[in-house]
């Protein structure tokens, strides 16, 4: 008998007749060679879109993480993760609030982004409205497909729920710092009381 | 050199032979040599053709080795030899080297020798001996002796480049693939019976027959002063509502790919100019390639493509791009032929070989583009062909266009419909075949991660980095459907039953009419084992069209009409397709 290895590796007999046994030869059609993982080096940080279908993160989320938007010449504002040090500091500022930070994939390719939902501040103003119906949808999320529309009479968002059983969403395999991280990106990070967008809030600049 | 086996012998072997057009080899002479111990035969004429055997051992404990084998086997079938139980064709093996890395298309022996730089054993005076085996005997002593030098000169090359092969090749696979050679050989030797004096009758009036043609297929006035108007044809896709890839250029995209793909989906408006087109520009009726016997023979170049598919000469081959010419087959007295064809042969060794379950259920379901539509919701499950052909048609060419890695945008044009819709039926396969998606990113990611992919058993394509995903994407595909058809006719040789030709994923038989039915049978059954071997006990049915004497083979839905129209040309009404 004949001793050789087939082209997976594996010991096989009786190489001259490979008709004996055609299964003893075959390669495995799984291609799973080696184990690949999806990465990704920005995740935007912004709302669902009217058109999309997304879930939101059952654990990956985190109340009060404070931001300063600060407005630019474009008309677009621009945010800014404030670190916990410098948060007590910086909380009279203009543009400054509180969001509750949600991981969320939209359809139909899993993309990933942060939905950074206003926290409502108990005064029962119309922005509570908007932020609680947000925090809702984001809740609801977390189990079903959902599409998020805003609804100007009702003062407040309402929600489309899909029943397509669609696949369960695939979720980057990432920690709620490093998503962060990348969402905002370094240079949208305050840790100091001197940076220079706070210097020029306070006309120190 | 350790060489990769255990065999007691190992004999190169190269015959000389006249070889015309369509007929079986006549055999000059043949040189064989065993490798180990250098032990040579030469024998030329009456030494060879008087004897009954190989002059060398074919049992399992020789490996035979040639370079393209199917030109050997040929002159041992023309001699009544049996052929070896193991083969190693070194052709196969460099062509499987060069698979997937573009650039040079010549794989004969002298390109090969190059490649392992063994240039000094290049045979050289080719041309002058290639053709004094060609003309043919008598042959003076000093023929005899040239011819069997250069014999033993392709020998001695062929022996030097299998010390080199044999050291890096997997042998179990070669062997595989070496017993095809030998089908290729036999399937050669068959050949395809045809209707000789019908075929002679048109190829006399085919010039005439031109003019007419247009004439009479032409009725929307397509052409103009006997030549195809662009101009012409796009008004004429705008009456009958057909839409029309483009080129960047704004211009229709008139590859003879996109006609075939239309003419399947517009088989009245549009397969009539297809014929029509191929017809007048490409088609030399004269061109087939038929034997005194009034066979069609070609090379059937196995191995040719890099998905591991045979690839004859189009303009030889009565498979080629005409369908409607597949009405000269025709079975002697007393024969039947039977074209038998895998079902959907692409989208079972995707559902099983992926694993995705659905797509499974689709596939065995018999309508796996009316189960796809109902799976995605798009129709209700008790939906017929009937009911909804037109939501069926749509998920038919998602499906198809799917397994192309065809995209949105080029899956709307095909569609006739917006890319908004496209992408809807995208999503919906998507949805529905997730474990197939998965499978298919697997197949990329090794692709291009490893620089290769292998079929079940082995054949391999290179994957560059400018590689064209869609084409990488489909080879697993692609490279087991070749896979399972070469083992189907292996297991029919078995088998005894005559096989005529592969036709990509299907083959035609022939066979006594008394016996037919069990031939059929037994050919449906080797095919089925192929499929459960390849697809590791998933099975893919098959279905077969048997056409008995005095009956002529035709194609249902391609080239009948356009048949009829030549047959009545030519006056020829009796010969008409009934359609």
């Amino acid at each position: 008998m004949n001793k050789n290895t087939n082209s997976d590796g594996n010991q096989v007999a009786n190489i001259t007749d490979p008709f004996s046994n055609l299964e003893a030869f075959k390669v495995s059609q799984d291609f799973n060679e080696f184990e690949t993982q999806i990465d990704y080096s920005n995740i935007p940080l912004r709302k669902p879109g009217k058109q999309q279908w997304f879930r939101a993160h059952p654990t990956i989320k985190l109340d009060n993480v404070c931001f300063l938007e600060v407005d630019q010449e474009d008309g677009r504002p621009e945010s800014f993760l404030l670190t916990s040090s410098v948060v007590a500091g910086l909380s009279d500022l203009p543009g400054f609030s509180k969001r509750s930070i949600r991981l969320c994939v939209s359809r139909p390719n899993n993309s990933p982004f942060v939905w950074p939902i206003k926290m409502p501040r108990g005064s029962g103003s119309k922005h509570d409205e908007w932020s609680k119906s947000a925090i809702a949808v984001a809740d609801l999320a977390e189990t079903e497909w959902v599409r998020i529309q805003s609804d100007m009479v009702l003062g407040a968002y309402k929600h489309i729920t899909a029943n397509a059983g669609w696949e369960e969403p695939v979720w980057p395999l990432l920690d709620i710092g490093e998503i962060l991280r990348r969402s905002v990106g370094e240079q949208h990070i305050i840790g100091s009381a001197d940076h220079p967008v706070v210097r020029e809030l306070r006309g120190l600049a | 050199m350790e060489l990769n086996h255990s065999f007691e012998q190992i004999w190169v072997v190269d015959f000389e032979y006249q070889s015309c057009e369509g007929e079986i080899p006549n055999v000059h002479c043949m040189v064989a040599r065993e490798l180990s111990s250098g032990r040579l035969i030469r024998l030329f004429g009456e030494e060879l053709t008087q004897i009954k055997q190989p002059p060398f051992d074919i049992t399992n404990c020789s490996l035979f080795v040639a370079y393209y084998s199917p030109a050997e086997f040929s002159c041992f079938l023309s001699l009544g030899w049996n052929l070896p139980v193991n083969t190693l064709d070194l052709y196969v093996e460099y062509r499987l080297l060069k698979c997937g890395m573009g650039g040079e298309k010549a794989f004969g022996l002298v390109a090969a020798l190059e490649h392992f730089r063994l240039t000094h054993f290049k045979p050289h005076e080719k041309d002058q001996w290639r053709e004094l085996a060609i003309r043919g005997g008598p042959f003076s002593a000093g023929e005899q002796k040239g011819l069997l030098d250069y014999c033993q000169q392709d020998v001695d090359a062929t022996s030097s480049l299998a010390k080199r092969m044999l050291a890096g090749l997997y042998l179990p696979h070669a062997l595989i693939r070496g017993r095809y050679m030998q089908s290729v050989a036999l399937m050669e030797k068959n050949g395809v019976p045809m209707d000789v004096g019908l075929l002679k009758e048109v190829i006399a009036r085919w010039q005439a027959l031109k003019e007419a043609l247009i004439n009479q297929v032409d009725t929307q006035k397509v052409y103009k002063r006997g030549s195809f108007s662009e101009r012409r044809f796009e008004d004429y896709l705008k009456r009958v509502g057909v839409s029309w890839p483009r080129l960047a250029s704004g211009k229709l995209e008139l590859t003879d790919e996109v006609f075939r793909q239309k003419s399947k989906s517009n088989p009245t408006s549009i397969a009539p100019y297809h014929e029509l087109r191929v017809s007048l520009s490409r088609l030399k009726l004269s061109g087939l390639s038929v034997g005194s016997d009034g066979r069609n023979r070609t090379m059937l170049s196995p191995f040719r493509s890099d998905t591991g598919r045979n690839q004859p000469s189009t303009s030889k081959f009565i498979f080629g791009p005409s369908c409607w010419i597949r009405g000269f087959i025709k079975p002697g007295p007393g024969k039947f032929l039977a074209y038998i064809d895998y079902s959907q042969q692409e989208l079972g060794i995707a559902a099983a070989l992926s694993g995705d379950r659905k797509m499974q259920e689709a596939y065995r379901s018999g309508d796996p583009y009316l189960r796809f539509a109902q799976m995605a919701g798009a129709v209700p499950t008790n939906a017929t062909k009937k009911s909804h052909p037109e939501e069926r048609s749509a998920y038919k060419v998602c499906m198809l266009a799917v397994q192309y890695g065809m995209g949105a945008e080029a899956l709307a044009v095909q569609l006739g419909k917006t890319r908004y819709e496209a992408n809807k039926l995208l999503r919906a396969h998507k949805d529905t075949f997730p474990t197939y998606w998965r499978w298919n990113d697997r197949i990329l990611n090794e692709g291009f991660g490893v620089g290769s992919l292998k079929t079940v058993f082995g054949w391999k394509r290179a994957v560059q980095a400018d590689a064209k995903p869609a084409s990488v994407g489909n080879f697993p595909v692609q490279g087991n459907g070749a896979e399972m058809l070469r083992l189907a006719i292996i297991k029919m040789h078995e088998n005894k039953i005559q096989v005529a030709a592969p036709v990509h994923d299907a083959v035609l038989i022939e066979g006594d009419i008394q016996k037919a039915d069990l031939t059929v049978a037994k050919a449906q059954s080797c095919m089925l084992e192929a499929s459960k071997i390849i697809l590791s006990g998933f099975h893919l049915e098959s279905e077969a069209k048997v056409v008995a004497y005095p009956h002529r083979y035709r194609d249902e839905d391609r080239g009948g009409g356009f048949w009829n129209t030549v047959m009545g040309l030519v006056g020829r009404e009796d010969c008409y397709h009934a359609l």
